[in-house]
Formats: structure tokens, sequence, C-alpha cells
């Protein structure tokens, strides 16, 4: 392989990753969300959403209404909660909406979560900058496959190998 | 022909029509850089690979942008929103310049002769289930740079577009081997032929 076969295969395996990466992008600029798609880990909004699903997110101008699902990240914690809007505080602006969430399927609210660490100590609601997205749509058990890839992080690495080696090598 | 080497052997599954346009092309290339002379030029290459690697500069950048940036902020969304924009432009531009300028495009490359520099794009193609190799020779020579320019009251270039198509089976044996000097003599008569009509 001289050096433009080289370079035209990598390009070739670039343009694969950034194909996907940049429709992401683009999605999340459409829909107003940074991660329009995340997988539901746990069971806490059985039964309308099961380990694995896949839901769209998008975040819409007009307030956030009670009976709405939510996916909000709680500072200091990583992983986003998936739960539903059962109680609001707020003067009609999107900006200084206070929010209660409940998974449908746990028997108490999240106080108790939103307070798990002790620098939230006194967080009483869930803000309008910690909202991720609203739920508009799911796709039910799709994302067992993603959850599957982040259970064995080896199989995620062999198969991206795998797939930039062939697009590298192929001619 | 003076033996240098013994040249090596492409074979090829004769029932795959794309495994014996490849090697035709293959063969074809090699043939007009090494025994007819031509230099290969490499713009089509180039001009493809100077807009993917744009695409992706802005990719990685507007990637970057948005790493280090909270989403929230107007100017993230607007520089994602660049960033997106040209990565397709550039895409776009690349798959145009493939579709429009390159086509079938195999071997673009040119040679100085005594009547001036001679250009010479040769595009190939098959049709599905149609045994030929269709070949398309586009010569061009600017006699503007020949010795002998003074006296041509021709216009200082001129170009020649000639079409040939050969079925494989003149080329390819039982075994599908490729029969090298039947190839070469073909393409050596299409590239007389092709010169021929130019001078006319």
């Amino acid at each position: 392989m001289n050096l433009r076969q080289i370079l035209t295969n990598s390009l070739n395996v670039l343009m694969m990753l950034f194909g996907v990466f940049m429709s992401y992008k683009a999605w999340g600029l459409y829909t107003n969300c940074e991660s329009p798609l995340v997988v539901v880990l746990s069971e806490s909004m059985e039964p309308a959403f099961a380990r694995g699903d896949i839901l769209f997110l998008s975040n819409p101008r007009k307030p956030i209404d009670i009976g709405e699902i939510c996916v909000f990240k709680i500072p200091g914690r990583d992983i986003p909660i998936v739960h539903r809007v059962i109680d609001r505080h707020d003067s009609g602006e999107k900006e200084k909406q206070l929010l209660l969430t409940k998974g449908d399927n746990n028997n108490v609210d999240d106080r108790g979560l939103y307070q798990e660490l002790y620098t939230n100590r006194g967080k009483m609601w869930v803000e309008p900058k910690d909202i991720v997205g609203r739920v508009q749509g799911f796709l039910p058990y799709l994302g067992m496959f993603t959850i599957f890839m982040t259970d064995y992080p080896y199989l995620k690495y062999a198969l991206l190998g795998g797939v930039g080696l062939v697009v590298f090598l192929y001619e | 022909m003076t033996s240098e080497t013994q040249p090596r052997v492409i074979k090829v599954d004769k029932s795959n029509l794309l495994d014996l346009k490849n090697a035709c092309d293959e063969a074809l290339r090699e043939y007009l850089e090494n025994k007819a002379g031509f230099r290969q030029s490499h713009r089509h290459t180039d001009t493809k690979l100077i807009l993917g690697y744009l695409g992706c500069a802005f990719a990685a950048a507007g990637s970057y942008y948005g790493y280090i940036h909270p989403f929230e902020l107007s100017t993230t969304k607007f520089w994602t929103a660049v960033s997106v924009f040209f990565y397709y432009l550039f895409n776009v531009l690349m798959m145009a310049y493939a579709y429009l300028v390159e086509k079938n495009t195999i071997f673009a490359g040119s040679k100085i002769t005594p009547n001036g520099t001679q250009t010479i794009a040769v595009e190939s193609s098959v049709k599905q289930y149609h045994p030929y190799y269709d070949m398309a020779f586009d010569m061009k020579v600017d006699h503007s740079k020949s010795a002998s320019s003074a006296s041509s009251a021709a216009p200082k270039k001129k170009a020649t577009h000639q079409e040939f198509s050969t079925a494989f089976q003149y080329w390819f044996d039982e075994d599908g081997v490729l029969a090298q000097d039947a190839f070469e003599a073909d393409i050596a008569k299409f590239l007389a032929n092709t010169e021929a009509t130019h001078l006319e």
C-alpha cells in the first residue's frame, strides 16, 4: 500500500466514525438535546419502560407538565435518571421550574435520591439545569445491545476495531 | 518485448464481473504507466482526499469544542451546527466530485512527446450480465510546448474521445488467468487508434 492508499483507507474509517457521530450531533441540535438517545438501566419505571428500552428525548420550548417523563442528572452523579414528574412549582417560566419526580415502580418520590450526596443536602427539587431531556418515544429492548457492550467493554473495542480494520483493509 | 523479471500471473474468478473489471483496471494502469510511458496524475485522488480530510477536520474541531463547552450555551450550539454543516458540505462535494468529475476514470496521466504534452484519461465500466469491458480513451495534446509548433496551423489544444469494448473471453483463459500479451496488444492498438484519430 502506498501513501495515497493508506490515506484513502484512513479517510474511509474516519468518515465512517464521524458520519455516525455528526448525524447524532445534528439530531441533538434538532431536538435541542445533547444526548437524544438514552437506554433505560433500571426497573423503576416499570411497566412503562423496562431495562434495555431506548428512549428518544428532546427539549421543547414549552414548560414541563405534570405527568411527563424526564431524564435528569443529579449534580455529582454521572448516571442519568428517568422518572415521571409528579409535582411542579413555577411561575409559568420554564427556566424557573422546580420539579418533583418519582419512578412509577417506586414507593416514594425522589427527594431521598436528590439528597443522597451530602453536597446536595437540602435539594428538594429537580431544577431546569438538571434536565437532560423529555421522553418523546421509545423502542423496547433494543438498548440491550448497548447494555451488553457496557457490561463487557472488550466486546465494544473488539467490534469497533474489527469494523475499522475491515474498512481500512478494504480496497 | 524485453524480458525482465517473470511477470506475475493475474488470476481471477471469471464468473465475477467485478473481479474481471478490477483485474483489467489494474493491468491497464500498469501498462499505461510502465510500458506506454505515461506519468500518472493523482489529481482526482488528491482532490477527494483534501475534501474528505477538510470535512473531518471540521467534524473533529466541532466535536472537541462541544466536548469542552457545555451544550446549553448558544455558542456551543452555533459552533456545533457550523461543524455539522461543513462536515456534510465537504462530504457532498467529495461525492459530487466522484460522480461528476472523476466518473469511471481509472487512469489519468500525461507524457511528453515530440508533438507536445499528451494527456490521457481512461474510463472503464461493465454492465451487469454483459461480459464486456467498456473503455473510453480521452486524449489531448497540448501543442504549445512542442518544438515544431511554429508549423502548426491547427488549434493549440485538441481533444479526442474514443470508445472501445472487448469481451473478457479474449483476455482471460478458462482458468481465469489474464493473458497479458493479448491484453497489452489490444490496449496498444486502442491507444494507437486514438492517437491516429487525434492526428486527423
